[in-house]
């Protein structure tokens, strides 16, 4: 089976990328190809111009990645699982400061100290999220990074996302809540079926998808994946049996 | 009648799905090869054990006779009581599995069917899982019948006995389960029972090697009113051919399973309609569970990359009760082992107390090996995805977890076998040579168990006491044991047999030996990590 075929992606410093598709398109298998987990069967990834075949280890300084699912070590607690994300990357220098300000901005100073076993999920998200921050990554690669998050975390990883691409970091987020993504994406790309179907910015999918200027990202997406017709099924299902 | 129908064949069908992974729901001949396999040999061992039990008791028929009367009702009713407790602690865990892991539970609860037939469905059908289990027995029993010629009602009487056997236990730690999370939060009460599980076990396996040894077998004879020896004496009686006795026996086994399966499914259908199963979506009181830190550190130090990912290890082990007791357990029968060895050590003296210690050590560094260097990778489960994506190389990791795998066991064989030397009298010169051939045996141990886990991973940690997949516990616990009697064969008699020249060359070509295949051994580990990174296995939640 093939999962994703001839995908061709750029981000740059200052952009936010945002990946949508519809549930399978390829938008996991895209991202764990660029974060270097799955190696493509043909073609390349580069960060900041370093080749993932030739130079992994570099690579893989530059990037930060969040998972859909957070992976912690239960038996660490957040802040000792913060420092540990910290010298597995040998980035030390200024460690405490930064690691104190993440998990202040995270709220989640109070439960530092306790093991991330008894996180609920959005803290678990939070503290995840802090781990890959903390040694400054130049590309932050995001899987539907708002999934049980509350609406003031989702609002602080909203803004720390616009911060970071205004700080010249270059950001991909695979997510299917449309808002979002024409909320922060300066470009968004639609994968269906393995294929990027779409990409640019809000105007030029409008016009690929011969969309009216007050259409939103949703109709368009619709349009685009084919699923317009689900619209007309929704609307069936809403009317009294 | 119908529901608890659909609900049974609903059961039966996800367990023929197992090993399916995705595709289309079918059945999956693949999936049952290995239950097959394992089904196929212990039908054929028991025949071959009927067979000759059978012409071996059947030449002696008076004397089997005797033996009936005399063996037959201790050793049913010692080994239903033995079976009996051992299936309380192990139901124990396997019910948390049901109760508290498994999700489906709460949607059936959420539906119109009734809770005493959901409830009553799984504890029946856990029930049944060991009734299979225990036909595993049933060969040894039929060969018990055939050899000393009892009535044809036996040998359905045992299939009754084995069936009925599981359901008081199984129910009672139905009670005892939900009694236990009426208290404390499922999280902690799996923590707790894999600790007693654990110790009871250990506690079953000395006690019984002390009893076998103490009271020369199954002499003693158990209480009347002991209801686990209840299908014990209806089998004996059933063997005897006395029908009242075994009829008031058989009312009695009835009555033992029916009563515990109508209290289980009635007590734990309350707990869940009262809110119970609330109790395993709430998280752990955070506070109780702190990490004890003593406040901010002024500055992080440097840290190299493996003592880093010892240290991380180090610290989970010691904040994990159910990974501390993995090297307590082997640390336990080891110790209780070599109490006996000393108890007679200063009878065996000399070459024989060379070449037992050799074999206990070679044997404990198997068992401290495969018991503890596993949890090692399981431990780490699916957060090998950050080192994944972290810029540290596969050899570090490797060397990271080889080494916590290698020094405890290492160091404590050691200690025990200069401990052992010295007490048992064994040259100096002779122990420094074993001393270095079981650092290599672990070395090379440890390297293929890493190995084979790296290869057949098990991320998935319901059960604790099973970090390891089944292939994978099988190529260690085939590897170690096929190295560690070459090895310690040869080093043996190169030694004592060989000396001279020839044995020098002996025991040097079996260290060279042992060095290669550690180092091979490292070097599988490096490309199965190194392949394991780019897995789906690893993004994909399978195990």
């Amino acid at each position: 089976m093939t999962a994703v075929d001839g995908v061709s992606l750029q981000v740059k410093r200052g952009e936010i990328l945002g990946l949508l598709g519809p549930n399978g398109a390829g938008k996991t298998t895209t991202v764990s190809m660029c974060v270097g987990l799955l190696r493509p069967t043909s073609g390349s990834v580069s960060i900041d111009s370093v080749a993932f075949d030739s130079d992994p280890t570099r690579a893989k300084r530059l990037i930060g990645y969040l998972p859909d699912t957070p992976y912690l070590y239960p038996k660490l607690s957040g802040r000792e699982f913060v420092t540990f994300m910290a010298q597995l990357y040998g980035t030390i220098d200024d460690l405490v400061r930064r690691r104190e300000t993440l998990l202040e901005h995270f709220g989640l100073l109070d439960a530092a100290d306790d093991l991330t076993a008894g996180y609920s999920h959005g803290m678990k998200q939070k503290t995840a999220l802090a781990g890959m921050l903390i040694h400054k990554p130049q590309v932050l690669f995001l899987d539907e990074p708002t999934v049980g998050l509350d609406p003031r975390s989702a609002r602080q990883l909203k803004d720390l996302l616009q911060g970071s691409a205004s700080e010249g970091r270059a950001v991909v987020l695979s997510t299917h809540i449309l808002e979002i993504a024409q909320a922060i994406c300066t470009r968004i790309a639609i994968l269906h079926r393995g294929q990027i179907i779409a990409e640019g910015t809000m105007d030029d999918l409008r016009r690929t998808a011969d969309a009216g200027s007050g259409e939103s990202l949703e109709d368009i997406f619709l349009e685009l994946t084919g699923e317009a017709d689900d619209q007309a099924v929704a609307g069936a299902l809403r009317t009294p049996l | 009648m119908a529901t608890f129908r659909a609900l049974l064949s609903f059961q039966i069908r996800q367990a023929l799905r197992t090993g399916q992974k995705s595709g289309p729901a079918r059945f999956q001949p693949a999936s049952l090869r290995r239950p097959i396999i394992i089904t196929v040999i212990a039908v054929f061992v028991g025949v071959q054990a009927t067979n000759w039990a059978g012409i071996w008791v059947g030449s002696h028929r008076t004397i089997a006779r005797l033996a009936v009367v005399l063996l037959m009702q201790p050793i049913l009713t010692t080994l239903g009581t033995t079976a009996e407790v051992a299936l309380l602690f192990y139901a124990f865990t396997a019910l948390l599995g049901v109760f508290v892991a498994g999700k489906e539970l709460q949607l059936l609860l959420l539906s119109p069917i009734s809770p005493l037939l959901v409830l009553g469905e799984r504890i029946l059908l856990t029930s049944l899982t060991f009734s299979l289990i225990l036909t595993v027995a049933s060969p040894a029993l039929v060969a018990l019948g055939m050899g000393t010629g009892t009535a044809a009602p036996f040998y359905p009487a045992i299939y009754l006995a084995l069936l009925l056997l599981p359901i008081a236990p199984v129910s009672l730690a139905v009670i005892l389960l939900t009694g236990l999370m009426r208290v404390i939060p499922p999280a902690q009460a799996k923590t707790l029972s894999t600790v007693i599980g654990l110790l009871v076990s250990m506690t079953l396996l000395i006690g019984s090697r002390v009893l076998v040894g103490g009271l020369g077998g199954f002499s003693a004879q158990l209480p009347l009113w002991l209801p686990t020896t209840w299908p014990g004496r209806f089998l004996t009686a059933v063997a005897l051919s006395s029908p009242r006795s075994a009829i008031g026996y058989g009312i009695l086994m009835f009555v033992f399973a029916a009563a515990p399966l109508l209290a289980g499914t009635a007590l734990s259908a309350r707990a869940f309609a009262t809110g119970l199963s609330t109790y395993a979506e709430s998280p752990r009181r955070a506070s109780s569970r702190r990490a004890r830190t003593s406040g901010l550190e002024p500055k992080v130090r440097p840290v190299g990359p493996v003592r880093l990912m010892i240290g991380k290890d180090l610290k989970s082990i010691r904040r994990d009760a159910l990974r501390l007791l993995l090297y307590v357990y082997p640390l336990v029968i080891i110790g209780f082992n070599f109490v006996q060895l000393l108890a007679r050590g200063q009878a065996d003296k000399g070459l024989l107390a060379t070449g037992t210690t050799l074999i206990l050590l070679l044997v404990a560094s198997l068992l401290l090996v495969t018991t503890t260097a596993p949890a090692v990778i399981s431990g780490e489960g699916r957060c090998f995805i950050l080192l994944a994506l972290s810029p540290i190389s596969p050899q570090t990791v490797m060397a990271a977890k080889w080494l916590l795998s290698w020094l405890p066991p290492m160091v404590l064989v050691e200690a025990a076998l200069f401990g052992l030397g010295a007490y048992l009298g064994i040259a100096s010169r002779d122990v420094l040579v074993l001393g270095l051939l079981l650092a290599l045996y672990l070395a090379a141990q440890v390297g293929i168990c890493l190995g084979a886990n790296l290869t057949w991973p098990r991320f998935e940690q319901l059960n604790p006491r099973r970090p390891s997949s089944g292939q994978a516990s099988a190529t260690t616990l085939i590897g170690g044991a096929a190295l560690g009697a070459g090895s310690g064969i040869l080093t043996y008699v190169g030694m004592f047999v060989w000396s001279g020249r020839v044995g020098a060359v002996t025991v040097s070509g079996v260290l060279v030996g042992l060095t290669v295949i550690a180092f091979l051994a490292f070097q599988v580990g490096v490309r199965q990590l190194a392949h394991l990174s780019h897995s789906e296995l690893l993004l994909s939640g399978a195990s």
